[in-house]
């Protein structure tokens, strides 16, 4: 059920007329009973066998979590009658036992997850793609989402972060929220419980606003990302000898506009349609584009995958008592300033190969993530010289020509990523940088297109594709500067919002015609 | 009161804007969907005969619509036909066509103009689709609400972007985007056009002879059509998965339209259109695996199929000047396929069995006894373009080939005469940018200059 369709329309316009319905009467409490169910349905209607690994994931976990809380009650009352010198052992036994049973679930659910992404993967390697022992599961829709945030819930239980929820239908309604499905963001109990399980009564302010965001959501994904897979495809499919750099540049960074319209536009559909229900979800995007440094992107982009690295992987590795003493053995041999980052740097690079080998188990995506965590850990390691750099140069880093500067800059590192992300095999990338450097031949694109035209695009789809890039450039321009881009436009006579909506509508219903992606989401099958 | 007075505000507010935006889609519509295609053509003559009066209706692509006159059917066979196929048809319309057909007129034959690209077809169909609209024009609103509930519900379209076409039918069947085209749409809409000038206009070289009919009025350029699809991927994997290779979706819709000429006790006819040699050459393995799936399939359903592009040359003379374009007959086409499915259709009625009147692939890729087209592969490297020309020729054709360069104005030959069929051109110097190349092909022992050339651009 994709979200620009008929069902899709029908099925969200009925699940709020059942929601606020029942908020209107007296099991207004049990308003969330129709989220729960209404996701359920969602999920059903994707395939039955989706519903049966959410309800595995969802299940363990919430089990798990529960068992967590118990051990640490029966802990605290094993030890209310002890010395403080036997608590220590009956506590050390509890802490290894919950670690035991945390281990058990992540190993499970984790083992599913990989299973299902890698193991035809791996046989293909291995020359056995074509043996018996493939699977012929397909993935499950979300369930890189659902897992990474039902895991994400159970260590904040075995972390004491949360207190486990004892309802598992209440539970369920928060790994299953349909909207977060398709792609993200991975959210988390803590602000989640608040808003799924509270009533909500419908406010024509947040419904213009969300269905604003849904639309805008629409433009980014169905204009500004769809109708430039055609061209992208020219550029980037079938890269050889004689494919001149200028081509591949212009690939490059139509795909990074694509990547940001398709996973953004997506997010602002989720998000819009989340806040029809009075559900609001955590932020996944804060205009990545206006990053000033590698770090700083990776802060702005998908951040509620970054907020679970940061939270599940990165601190737990780089504060464990192994990383502090390479860390005193780097001060010792390579400096204070290494010495200093070396855990930091090391589990940065871990993360982000942990990332690209999320995206697929293919050696592009290991180099892709190589590059960006080399490059965010060179950049940490060197700060001290880059700041006696900029003092020696007398360069005032909240200067807007720095800004400016440092924003070019990171876009430029960012696509330099992107050859490894958007190019299947590393000797085709080899070749891309090759013919980027030494044979750009800048004039000769419109020709190259022409002769290499497979696809056959029309000029319509790159033209509405600019279009949207220039509104999109124009509506972050102002959130980059706090403004309420909202409400600036709802607050605009009702004429000038109509012709808007038409004429952005019509681009959109435009764009379906020209695009050749079946409007799905590259993001989805994550 | 105030509360209710802001709420009736707010709904006529509300009520203003939609109303607006309808206006807005329906000027966009009057703008740009184009007047005088050829569905709306077909649907426009076909809402003027009257109830009751087709006894024979042909649905399919525009394969059937180019190539199969009704007034042959009516001449020779005493039928009353029609011809509502249309470019692109996708089998869930023909199903809709059919039975249009068979509630305004009761039909008791129909014949399918069925292609391996249409049978072997992903996705879903559009709901905003040309057929679809002009369709909707024609009928009552029991039918249109029939066939739309079929389109979202049976075919799936409902959880796509598709199933909202029909809000925007012209963001899929439209003018071209430049202003002069939509210019002169709208002028024809308001300056009394005919509907028939005006599709004139829009494609002159179709020749509409009425009924639904149109053959294409042109003869196809063999040196200059382009490779097209390639279907050795379907019989990897048949060989690999061991599956039909006939689209679900569209096996479905298959079986629904088989099932309902068989509940109404219609007379179902699937046919292939010929289509020129180079692309069933082309096709390679493909082409016999889907045939063979189709064939066993109509017939498993009670149905006949015939694939005319295999008819012997005593059914029909499949010369290459049949062909309109690569996928349509022309008038002289057109006539003679006409004439030669009336003899099928004659012959079966008589009780004769008509298979002999049809090659098997093997002896009609023997039959083909010249060079249909030639297409040329090119891939840079380093040590310069490396050529591949793939002759379109019968199996038993002897094919050499011979690679010239554009300098200037002026050809050179840069490799003569040879049966090897690949060459590697190195740009003189290694000059990079664009380079113009060709290759000819003409039978081995013919002194002909070529028998057929193909010209391609490259980049080094």
């Amino acid at each position: 059920m994709q979200p620009l369709s008929l069902l899709f329309i029908l099925f969200v316009g009925v699940l709020l007329g059942i929601y606020y319905l029942v908020g209107r009467t007296s099991a207004r409490d049990r308003q969330w009973v129709a989220l729960l169910v209404g996701s359920l349905a969602y999920y059903l209607w994707c395939g039955w066998q989706n519903i049966v690994f959410l309800l595995f994931t969802s299940f363990s976990t919430w089990f798990v979590a529960l068992r967590l809380a118990t051990l640490e009650r029966q802990c605290k009352e094993a030890c209310s009658a002890l010395s403080r010198k036997e608590r220590k052992p009956v506590r050390q036994a509890f802490q290894r036992r919950k670690w035991l049973e945390l281990l058990a679930a992540l190993v499970l659910n984790f083992g599913v997850l990989g299973y299902l992404k890698y193991w035809n993967v791996l046989l293909d390697y291995v020359g056995l793609g074509s043996s018996f022992l493939a699977s012929h599961l397909l993935l499950p829709l979300g369930i890189s989402f659902y897992t990474f945030t039902s895991l994400g819930y159970l260590i904040d239980v075995y972390n004491g972060k949360v207190e486990p929820e004892t309802s598992y239908p209440r539970y369920l309604l928060f790994v299953s929220w349909f909207p977060q499905l398709v792609q993200g963001p991975i959210n988390r109990w803590a602000e989640m419980r608040d808003q799924l399980l509270p009533p909500h009564d419908w406010d024509l302010e947040r419904t213009r606003r969300a269905l604003l965001l849904v639309g805008y959501g629409m433009l980014k994904k169905f204009v500004m990302a769809d109708t430039l897979a055609s061209l992208i495809s020219t550029c980037l499919d079938k890269i050889d000898f004689s494919t001149p750099g200028i081509a591949i540049i212009v690939g490059i960074v139509c795909y990074s506009l694509q990547q940001y319209g398709d996973f953004s536009g997506g997010i602002d559909i989720v998000e819009g349609v989340s806040e029809l229900f009075g559900v609001h979800m955590a932020p996944n995007f804060r205009q990545p584009y206006f990053a000033t440094s590698l770090a700083d992107f990776w802060r702005r982009w998908h951040m509620s995958l970054g907020e679970w690295m940061r939270t599940y992987v990165f601190y737990p590795l780089a504060m464990r008592p192994s990383m502090m003493n390479l860390n005193k053995w780097g001060t010792q041999h390579l400096g204070k300033t290494i010495g200093r980052t070396l855990s930091a740097c090391i589990a940065n690079v871990v993360v982000f190969v942990l990332v690209g080998l999320w995206h697929g188990a293919e050696a592009h995506y290991l180099l892709w993530g190589l590059y960006n965590g080399l490059v965010i850990a060179f950049s940490d390691m060197c700060r001290p010289l880059f700041e006696r750099g900029k003092a020696s140069l007398h360069i005032r880093e909240d200067s807007a020509a720095w800004r400016r500067w440092s924003i070019v800059r990171t876009f430029i590192l960012v696509n330099i990523g992107r050859y490894f992300d958007r190019i299947n095999d590393p000797g085709t990338i080899a070749l891309a940088f090759k013919n980027t450097f030494t044979n750009l031949q800048p004039m000769s694109l419109v020709s190259w297109v022409t002769v290499v035209n497979r696809t056959n695009h029309n000029k319509l789809g790159p033209i509405c594709a600019a279009i949207a890039c220039i509104i999109v450039l124009m509506v972050d321009i102002r959130l980059e500067r706090g403004e309420d881009v909202s409400g600036q436009f709802l607050a605009l006579p009702l004429l000038t919002r109509v012709a808007t909506y038409g004429i952005l509508g019509a681009i959109i219903m435009l764009s379906l015609s020209i695009a050749t992606t079946g409007g799905g989401f590259l993001y989805a099958n994550f | 009161m105030q509360t209710s007075k802001g709420l009736m505000s707010r709904i006529a507010t509300c009520c203003f804007a939609v109303t607006l935006l309808i206006a807005f889609d329906a000027l966009i519509t009057f703008v740009r969907m184009p007047y005088g295609t050829k569905s709306q053509v077909s649907w426009v003559d076909y809402g003027q005969v009257p109830d009751g009066e087709l006894d024979t209706i042909i649905i399919g692509t525009s394969t059937i619509m180019a190539g199969l006159d009704p007034q042959v059917l009516n001449n020779r066979l005493g039928a009353t036909a029609y011809n509502l196929g249309s470019p692109t048809q996708w089998i869930e319309e023909s199903y809709i066509a059919l039975k249009t057909a068979y509630e305004d007129h009761h039909v008791t034959r129909a014949i399918l103009g069925i292609t391996h690209v249409s049978a072997s077809r992903e996705g879903v169909p559009n709901t905003g689709s040309t057929f679809m609209f002009m369709r909707s024009l024609q009928v009552s609103p029991k039918q249109n609400f029939e066939a739309y509930s079929y389109l979202l519900t049976e075919c799936d379209t409902i959880g796509k972007p598709e199933s909202l076409g029909f809000i925007a039918p012209w963001a899929y069947g439209s003018v071209d985007n430049d202003l002069t085209d939509l210019y002169t749409n709208v002028k024809m809409k308001l300056d009394g056009t005919t509907l028939y000038e005006a599709a004139r206009i829009s494609d002159h070289r179709w020749a509409y002879q009425g009924n639904g009919f149109g053959p294409y009025n042109a003869n196809v350029k063999y040196d200059w059509v382009g490779p097209y699809y390639r279907m050795d991927d379907i019989a990897d994997d048949v060989d690999n998965l061991g599956s039909s290779v006939i689209d679900p979706s569209r096996e479905a819709a298959l079986i629904k339209l088989c099932n309902y000429c068989e509940e109404h006790d219609i007379e179902l006819i699937a046919v292939v259109v010929p289509i020129p040699a180079y692309r069933i050459i082309e096709y390679g393995k493909g082409y016999e695996v889907l045939d063979d799936a189709m064939k066993k399939f109509f017939e498993e359903h009670g149905a006949q199929f015939y694939d005319f592009n295999l008819a012997r040359p005593e059914l029909m003379d499949l010369s290459t000047e049949i062909f309109g374009d690569t996928e349509h007959l022309n008038t002289v086409g057109a006539e003679a396929f006409s004439q030669a499915f009336c003899d099928v259709v004659e012959s079966v009625q008589a009780g004769n069995d008509v298979d002999d009147l049809f090659w098997t692939i093997e002896d009609y890729l023997r039959s083909v006894d010249y060079i249909a087209a030639v297409f040329l592969d090119r891939e840079p490297h380093e040590d310069g373009i490396h050529l591949r020309a793939r002759a379109m020729a019968g199996s038993d054709v002897d094919v050499e080939y011979q690679f010239m360069v554009k300098a200037g104005e002026t050809w050179v030959v840069v490799r003569d005469w040879s049966r090897d069929n690949t060459f590697v051109y190195y740009p003189e110097n290694g000059r990079r940018g664009e380079v113009t190349l060709c290759v000819n092909a003409r039978q081995v022992g013919s002194d002909e200059e070529y028998e057929r050339y193909r010209v391609i651009q490259a980049m080094y």
